[in-house]
């Protein structure tokens, strides 16, 4: 397990990283919307100001998802966007100005240096929680003991039964719970049918042996 | 005494806080025995529900020993062996005497910011936001019950922790959903989400008599413990929900519909799922109800929709023509727990029901900032975490 944010708290160093980068693309977003100008400068791009600020937009987006509660797509997406930066700066290296070569170069190996990390920090998302082993069985877990076919119904029959139900029309109860929840709510617990029209006043606070 | 504490965005600690004191008559102390992680909690840690503090203490599904009682209290005694439900409850408001315990009128200590939130004061509620009255929560070595002379429940000795835990909540919200459904025999009821939530909701349609009943997820592994159960399923990454439904009801769609996603729901609409999800990191809306819009859908005209699922404000793009022109009834709620308490002890005493099937991990408490996010990310195949306060950490 992953170094922990506190001493015991669920937030992991995965997590720490990846808010990191949510942070740090909502700044360099922000950056290339405001001033594209300095990103084309810098690597020999002049008069690509818009794509920039496309950029910007595309880094904004990303942020936000790799803020979300679920980062790891937006992170595969940095990935790849990262990639298109990388082919971006790597124009620059055609440049004649020596600078903007030299940064030419380097936005090169940052962007593949980001890519790498987006993609760790993607993978290291996909085992947040632990590992995904193939699906359980749980098809031995009714809850219902008595087998399902036996359960069907079985509550049903149990009022049905019941001495307090046996002059009961469960159609009438039911039309009377219908219509508006305030109805309903006068009518009381399904376990109570034997209430009927005559019957609207508050519901007994439930009491006996679950309840005292 | 040890507890989890949320302290922002999947941000849960296990840590030190006060041990909580008697501050009430009415008030009860426990000790807890087993407490267990919600549906709910997940949309806490998500940080979707408005009105968390960095420091509150989480948990509303708890049960363990009485070990302190306010003077008034006359109906615990220390020793004692409760259920706590999630909703507190006076039982002399006009709601309590309704029986609509989680629109309790006098529970909510903060039912000012409710009313602005909701126009109307709720219930109070255990670890859940301070909207519904910021109080301490249950996944605790101990947790102070307020009005506890009528909010507890007391299991009988033979019922194990496993088998009477969830009576404080998704065992009564399942059924809840049930019986608002209103089930008659020839019922095709369809169930949307088959957590813990939903795996309730379909016993309980069951119990109830529903001829057919349809679940719907997109995870295998809680499908095959829904098809456990005698339901049919549906997963919506490979088949589409609105065929299959057509062909299971003679194309004249499920009789009575449940919502046990909430919130949070997926869309295999990538256009609609992006949409939503974008407002919702935005906040400009505060819920992604595509399970709501499905179910108004796909609904027999003349029929129910009962939303357990929970929602926390505004919702969006909603078919409201379908729903109002197919003539059918919404009914939702926060669960009233104490009402459905006698009836399914009953089950459960019967050997009717056994809840206990579907805790999939059961952890010590100081586990608990590793459980949430398993059960968040759904990994391990987890579908329900239980944590032993007593239980020492590996
Ligand atoms: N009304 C109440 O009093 C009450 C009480 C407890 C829980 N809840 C709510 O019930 C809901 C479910 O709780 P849970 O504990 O079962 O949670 P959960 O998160 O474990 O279950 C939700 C399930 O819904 C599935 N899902 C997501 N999108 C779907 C879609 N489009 N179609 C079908 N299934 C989809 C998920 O795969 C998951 O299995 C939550 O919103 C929770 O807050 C309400
Ligand atoms: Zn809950
Ligand atoms: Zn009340």
């Amino acid at each position: 397990m992953a170094w922990k944010y506190g001493s015991d708290s669920s937030l992991t160093g995965s997590d720490a990283l990846v808010r990191g980068i949510g942070l740090f693309a909502l700044g360099l977003g922000v950056a290339e919307m405001v001033s594209p100008g300095r990103f084309t400068k810098m690597f020999g791009l002049e008069g690509k100001e818009n794509l920039i600020r496309a950029y910007g937009v595309r880094e904004i987006g990303s942020a936000i998802g790799t803020l979300s509660i679920n980062p790891q797509p937006a992170l595969w997406a940095r990935a790849a966007g990262d990639m298109m930066d990388l082919v971006t700066v790597a124009l620059g290296t055609r440049s004649d100005n020596q600078e903007q070569k030299r940064n030419a170069w380097i936005g090169i190996g940052a962007a593949a240096g980001f890519a790498a990390l987006d993609a760790f920090a993607a993978t290291l998302m996909g085992k947040r929680g632990g590992e995904r082993p193939p699906p359980a069985d749980y098809s031995d877990r009714s809850g219902l003991p008595k087998g399902v076919e036996a359960s069907r119904g079985y509550y049903r029959q149990k009022r049905e039964k019941g001495p307090a139900v046996a002059t009961h029309d469960m159609r009438k109860d039911r039309m009377h719970s219908g219509g508006t929840q305030a109805d309903s709510d006068r009518s009381g617990r399904a376990g109570n049918p034997a209430q009927t029209e005559t019957d609207i006043g508050p519901p007994p606070i439930p009491a006996g042996t679950a309840v005292s | 005494m040890k507890a989890l504490v949320w302290h922002g965005k999947q941000d849960i600690r296990y840590e030190t806080m006060p041990d909580p004191e008697i501050e009430d008559g009415r008030d009860a102390i426990i000790k807890v025995t087993s407490c267990a992680i919600c549906g709910s909690d997940l949309h806490l840690f998500h940080n979707f529900m408005p009105g968390m503090k960095p420091g509150d203490i989480v948990g509303h599904e708890t049960m363990g020993e009485v070990v302190d009682v306010g003077k008034g209290n006359k109906a615990l005694k220390v020793g004692d062996r409760i259920v706590v439900p999630f909703t507190i409850w006076c039982g002399e408001c006009h709601q309590c005497k309704r029986g609509n315990y989680s629109v309790c009128e006098r529970s909510n200590r903060n039912a000012k910011l409710a009313e602005l939130a909701f126009g109307h004061t709720t219930a109070g509620l255990f670890g859940y936001t301070h909207l519904t009255g910021g109080y301490p929560g249950g996944q605790a070595e101990y947790l102070r019950v307020p009005m506890a002379d009528t909010t507890h429940i007391k299991v009988p000795d033979h019922f194990t922790d496993e088998q009477a835990l969830f009576l404080s909540d998704i065992l009564p919200t399942g059924w809840q959903a049930a019986v608002w459904c209103d089930i008659e025999p020839e019922d095709t009821v369809a169930i949307w989400g088959a957590g813990p939530v939903g795996q309730m909701a379909i016993r309980s349609a069951v119990l109830l008599g529903a001829k057919q009943v349809i679940a719907i997820d997109f995870l295998p592994e809680r499908l095959s413990m829904a098809a456990a159960a005698g339901a049919i399923t549906i997963n919506p990454g490979e088949e589409s929900v609105k065929d299959r439904l057509n062909e299971l009801t003679d194309n004249m769609g499920p009789d009575k519909c449940i919502d046990a996603v909430g919130m949070e729901s997926h869309s295999q609409i990538l256009p609609e799922h992006l949409y939503d999800r974008t407002k919702q990191s935005l906040m400009m809306e505060t819920d992604r109800p595509h399970v709501l819009r499905e179910m108004m859908l796909m609904c027999r005209p003349g029929g129910v929709l009962a939303v357990a699922g929970v929602y926390g404000g505004v919702l969006d793009k909603i078919p409201f023509g379908a729903l109002m022109n197919k003539g059918l009834t919404l009914r939702t709620g926060q669960t009233h727990v104490n009402r459905w308490t006698d009836e399914l002890i009953e089950l459960i005493d019967e050997g009717a029901l056994d809840p206990s099937f579907v805790i999939t991990h059961t952890e010590p408490l100081a586990n608990g900032p590793q459980m949430y996010p398993t059960f968040e990310s759904r990994k391990d195949n987890c579908i329900k975490v239980v944590l032993k306060p007593g239980q020492e950490a590996a």
